[in-house]
């Protein structure tokens, strides 16, 4: 079996443990079975082994990170944003619903990774820089908090539209799930400003100029702009309850269409990353 | 009532109307101008494009639509920053009394039974239980995150400086370009740039000394993909060092100009072409790089004839010994050779056209950049400031315990400006700490 061959098991097998844990999950919230979460929470930790054992056969077989190509965005992506849920509901267990609600977002992204043309392409020199790592691994992690503040917005949602379920019995009640919500934007604004100034730091090493208005560069102050406004809309006018879960959620399309699609619609800088 | 405008500045509507303006413009400007270069739309909106670059839609960033609200948010920002100073110097040394603790987000109250020891006064910090002296209420308040006063202020600052660092660029930052072959000098003065993009207050970018591309280094993946490039330089004159060498990533700095390179490069084969007068004009074509190691380029017109030429570039960077050139005459082919340096192609008329060497030729970028502290310090207070405000929770305690008999009044209380609710597992710590039932 060629490295390649042994990367895609390992990624198929985290593949099945991400989706048996999601299954566990949703057991144990739907038939109120805390035991079986515990479970989940073991399964889906598990499949981050083979998940992390692929990412570090394609770095050691491309030799460079994985910020070429979709293959390796969105399996990156996806671990980052696997890791932050687990980390949170690892310390708070009654926030099991949020796994379900982010699990399959997460499959998803993996999915479409995996099927995506994976063929390892050389590191051109512009792209051998640290503020490269800066700015991809913070905007990672931007992205995996955004994710959560997704998903504890539908939480949100669905409870204020009058939603019965077990699942959402469990979580905290609806003022604490909304601060964290905003905390998890404060952590995704934190990650993301520091993307565009790595962003920017590297650009001036590479180009000899701080700010471009490269189409994706331009994207990512709105989705700056955007999150800040809905911090000061909170902030300033206590945006509450439905209105700043839907404020979230408008906020997080705007990141995805700048992390994933417009990179596809407009030429860009950033476009070579992930064609 | 009338407000003032630095009232009117500070107005939470204004600024959030403002931060959406620029976000609305900036999607704009991100979306437009390839919409208008879609020949598609162009050809079935002709009217739209027109308006479109009548209302300067088209380069938006330079507009007023972009500028207005831009300098109207600074106005704000500066004003919020001011007030958010002021606010953290009197807020910071400010301790709070019990009763501001009356609507605090987690309160509560408890008997507990009466502490063996007694001392009187009014404690000032510390997580211990207050000791209570009969009749007398004693408390405790403790104040947490007060840095988190800092964060907004910093934060906002450092948005400011970054804006002031562009307009410091805009206004005396410079770049120029320009296309340099192995063996050529850039001679002082600024004519000698292919381009010039000096800033609306700035003279434009000029060496004070020559300067010398002595070498084009590249190293190529084995499907031709450019690993590394780098080029060495040699400056005349006194003073600096003789030899520098600028890669990508990796500029240098002469004369308080930047050089660096990008990945545009290749090898610059150098023809020969008859003058009319008996004599040779020397030009080098520059080639891109066309995939599987082969680099193509075309000359500029001679007597209504043009070269295209074709080398092969091996991993290590070096030119083949040989170079394809066909002649064309418009569109039609006038001679084909392959030649080796030193060699010529004999053209229709029975003149020729003669390779000389192959060196290579990159292109160099110079950029003068009066704003790199600013915009560094800019970033900075940013991130400090973001990071404050996202990662330090703030929040003040009280603890009150007033003596009844053989046992004690305790109220137990937490306020916190943000993000009160996660405090929940900190209240109930602080309320089992103190005896009660968290």
């Amino acid at each position: 079996m060629n490295n390649f061959a042994i990367e895609a098991s390992f990624h198929w097998a985290a593949v099945a443990l991400y989706i048996l844990g999601t299954a566990l999950f949703a057991y144990a919230l739907f038939f109120a079975r805390p035991g079986a979460a515990r479970w989940a929470l073991w399964l889906t930790g598990a499949g981050l082994l083979p998940h992390s054992a692929a990412l570090a056969l394609r770095y050691f077989s491309v030799g460079h990170g994985p910020y070429m190509l979709k293959y390796e965005v969105l399996s990156s992506n996806t671990w980052i944003a696997v890791v932050m849920l687990l980390l949170f509901v690892w310390r708070r267990r009654d926030w099991n619903a949020v796994a379900l609600l982010v699990m399959p977002v997460c499959i998803l992204m993996m999915g479409l990774g995996l099927f995506s043309n994976p063929e390892a392409r050389d590191l051109p020199p512009t792209l051998r820089s640290i503020w490269l790592v800066f700015h991809v691994f913070f905007n990672k992690l931007a992205v995996g908090a955004f994710l959560l503040s997704a998903g504890a917005s539908v939480a949100l949602l669905l409870r204020e539209r009058g939603v019965k379920g077990r699942f959402l019995e469990k979580l905290p009640d609806a003022e604490t799930v909304e601060s964290y919500m905003i905390r998890f934007i404060g952590f995704g604004f934190l990650f993301w400003s520091t993307t565009i100034g790595a962003g920017a730091i590297w650009a001036n090493q590479s180009w000899g100029r701080y700010w471009g208005w490269d189409p994706i560069e331009t994207w990512s102050l709105v989705t700056w702009l955007c999150y800040g406004a809905l911090l000061h809309a909170r902030f300033f006018f206590r945006l509450r309850g439905k209105a700043a879960a839907w404020g979230v959620l408008a906020c997080f399309l705007v990141s995805i269409l700048t992390v994933l699609i417009f990179p596809f619609v407009f030429p860009s800088l950033h476009s070579a990353y992930f064609q | 009532m009338k407000r003032s405008p630095s009232q009117a500045l500070k107005n939470p509507k204004l600024i959030l109307g403002e931060i959406s303006a620029i976000g609305l413009v900036c999607a704009v400007g991100a979306v437009l101008p390839f919409a208008l270069e879609s020949a598609h739309f162009s050809g079935e909106h002709p009217e739209l494009v027109r308006w479109v670059r009548l209302l300067g839609l088209d380069n938006v960033f330079a507009s007023a639509w972009f500028l207005a609200p831009l300098v109207l948010a600074c106005a704000s920002l500066s004003l919020v920053v001011v007030q958010q100073f002021r606010r953290a110097a009197q807020s910071w040394p400010r301790r709070l009394k019990p009763e501001q603790f009356q609507k605090a987000l987690f309160r509560a109250e408890f008997d507990r039974p009466a502490q063996t020891h007694a001392s009187g006064g009014k404690a000032s910090s510390g997580g211990k239980a207050p000791s209570a002296v009969e009749g007398q209420t004693t408390s405790v308040i403790h104040s947490k995150g007060r840095v988190f006063l800092l964060g907004s202020p910093l934060f906002h600052t450092g948005l400011l400086v970054v804006v002031l660092a562009g307009v410091v660029r805009a206004l005396f930052g410079a770049d120029a370009v320009m296309d340099l072959v192995e063996g050529e000098t850039i001679s002082p003065g600024p004519a000698v740039w292919n381009g010039q993009f000096p800033g609306y207050l700035a003279r434009p970018i000029s060496l004070n000394r020559p300067v010398v591309l002595t070498k084009v280094n590249s190293v190529l993946y084995p499907d031709g993909g450019l690993k590394k490039l780098s080029a060495a330089f040699a400056t005349e004159g006194s003073g600096e060092p003789g030899n520098i060498e600028v890669a990508v990533n990796k500029g240098f700095r002469v004369d308080g100009t930047r050089l660096h390179v990008g990945s545009d490069f290749g090898a610059a084969p150098t023809l020969g072409w008859p003058d009319g007068q008996g004599g040779t004009a020397w030009e080098a074509v520059l080639t891109t790089d066309f995939g599987k190691g082969a680099w193509q380029g075309v000359s500029s017109e001679h007597n209504g004839l043009r070269a295209h030429v074709r080398t092969l570039v091996d991993a290590e960077g070096k030119a083949s010994s040989e170079t394809d050139v066909r002649i064309m005459k418009g569109s039609v082919l006038a001679c084909a050779a392959t030649l080796v340096v030193g060699q010529s192609a004999t053209l229709p008329d029975g003149s020729k056209v003669t390779l000389g060497r192959v060196p290579f030729w990159i292109r160099l970028k110079a950029s003068r950049d009066p704003s790199t502290a600013l915009i560094y310090a800019g970033f900075a207070l940013i991130m400090t400031g973001a990071t404050i405000m996202f990662t330090v929770v703030r929040f003040d305690t009280c603890v009150l315990v007033t003596p009844c008999g053989d046992h004690e009044r305790v109220v137990v209380a937490l306020h916190a400006p943000r993000f009160g609710p996660l405090c929940r597992e900190r209240f109930a710590r602080l309320v089992r700490e103190q005896g009660g039932v968290g």
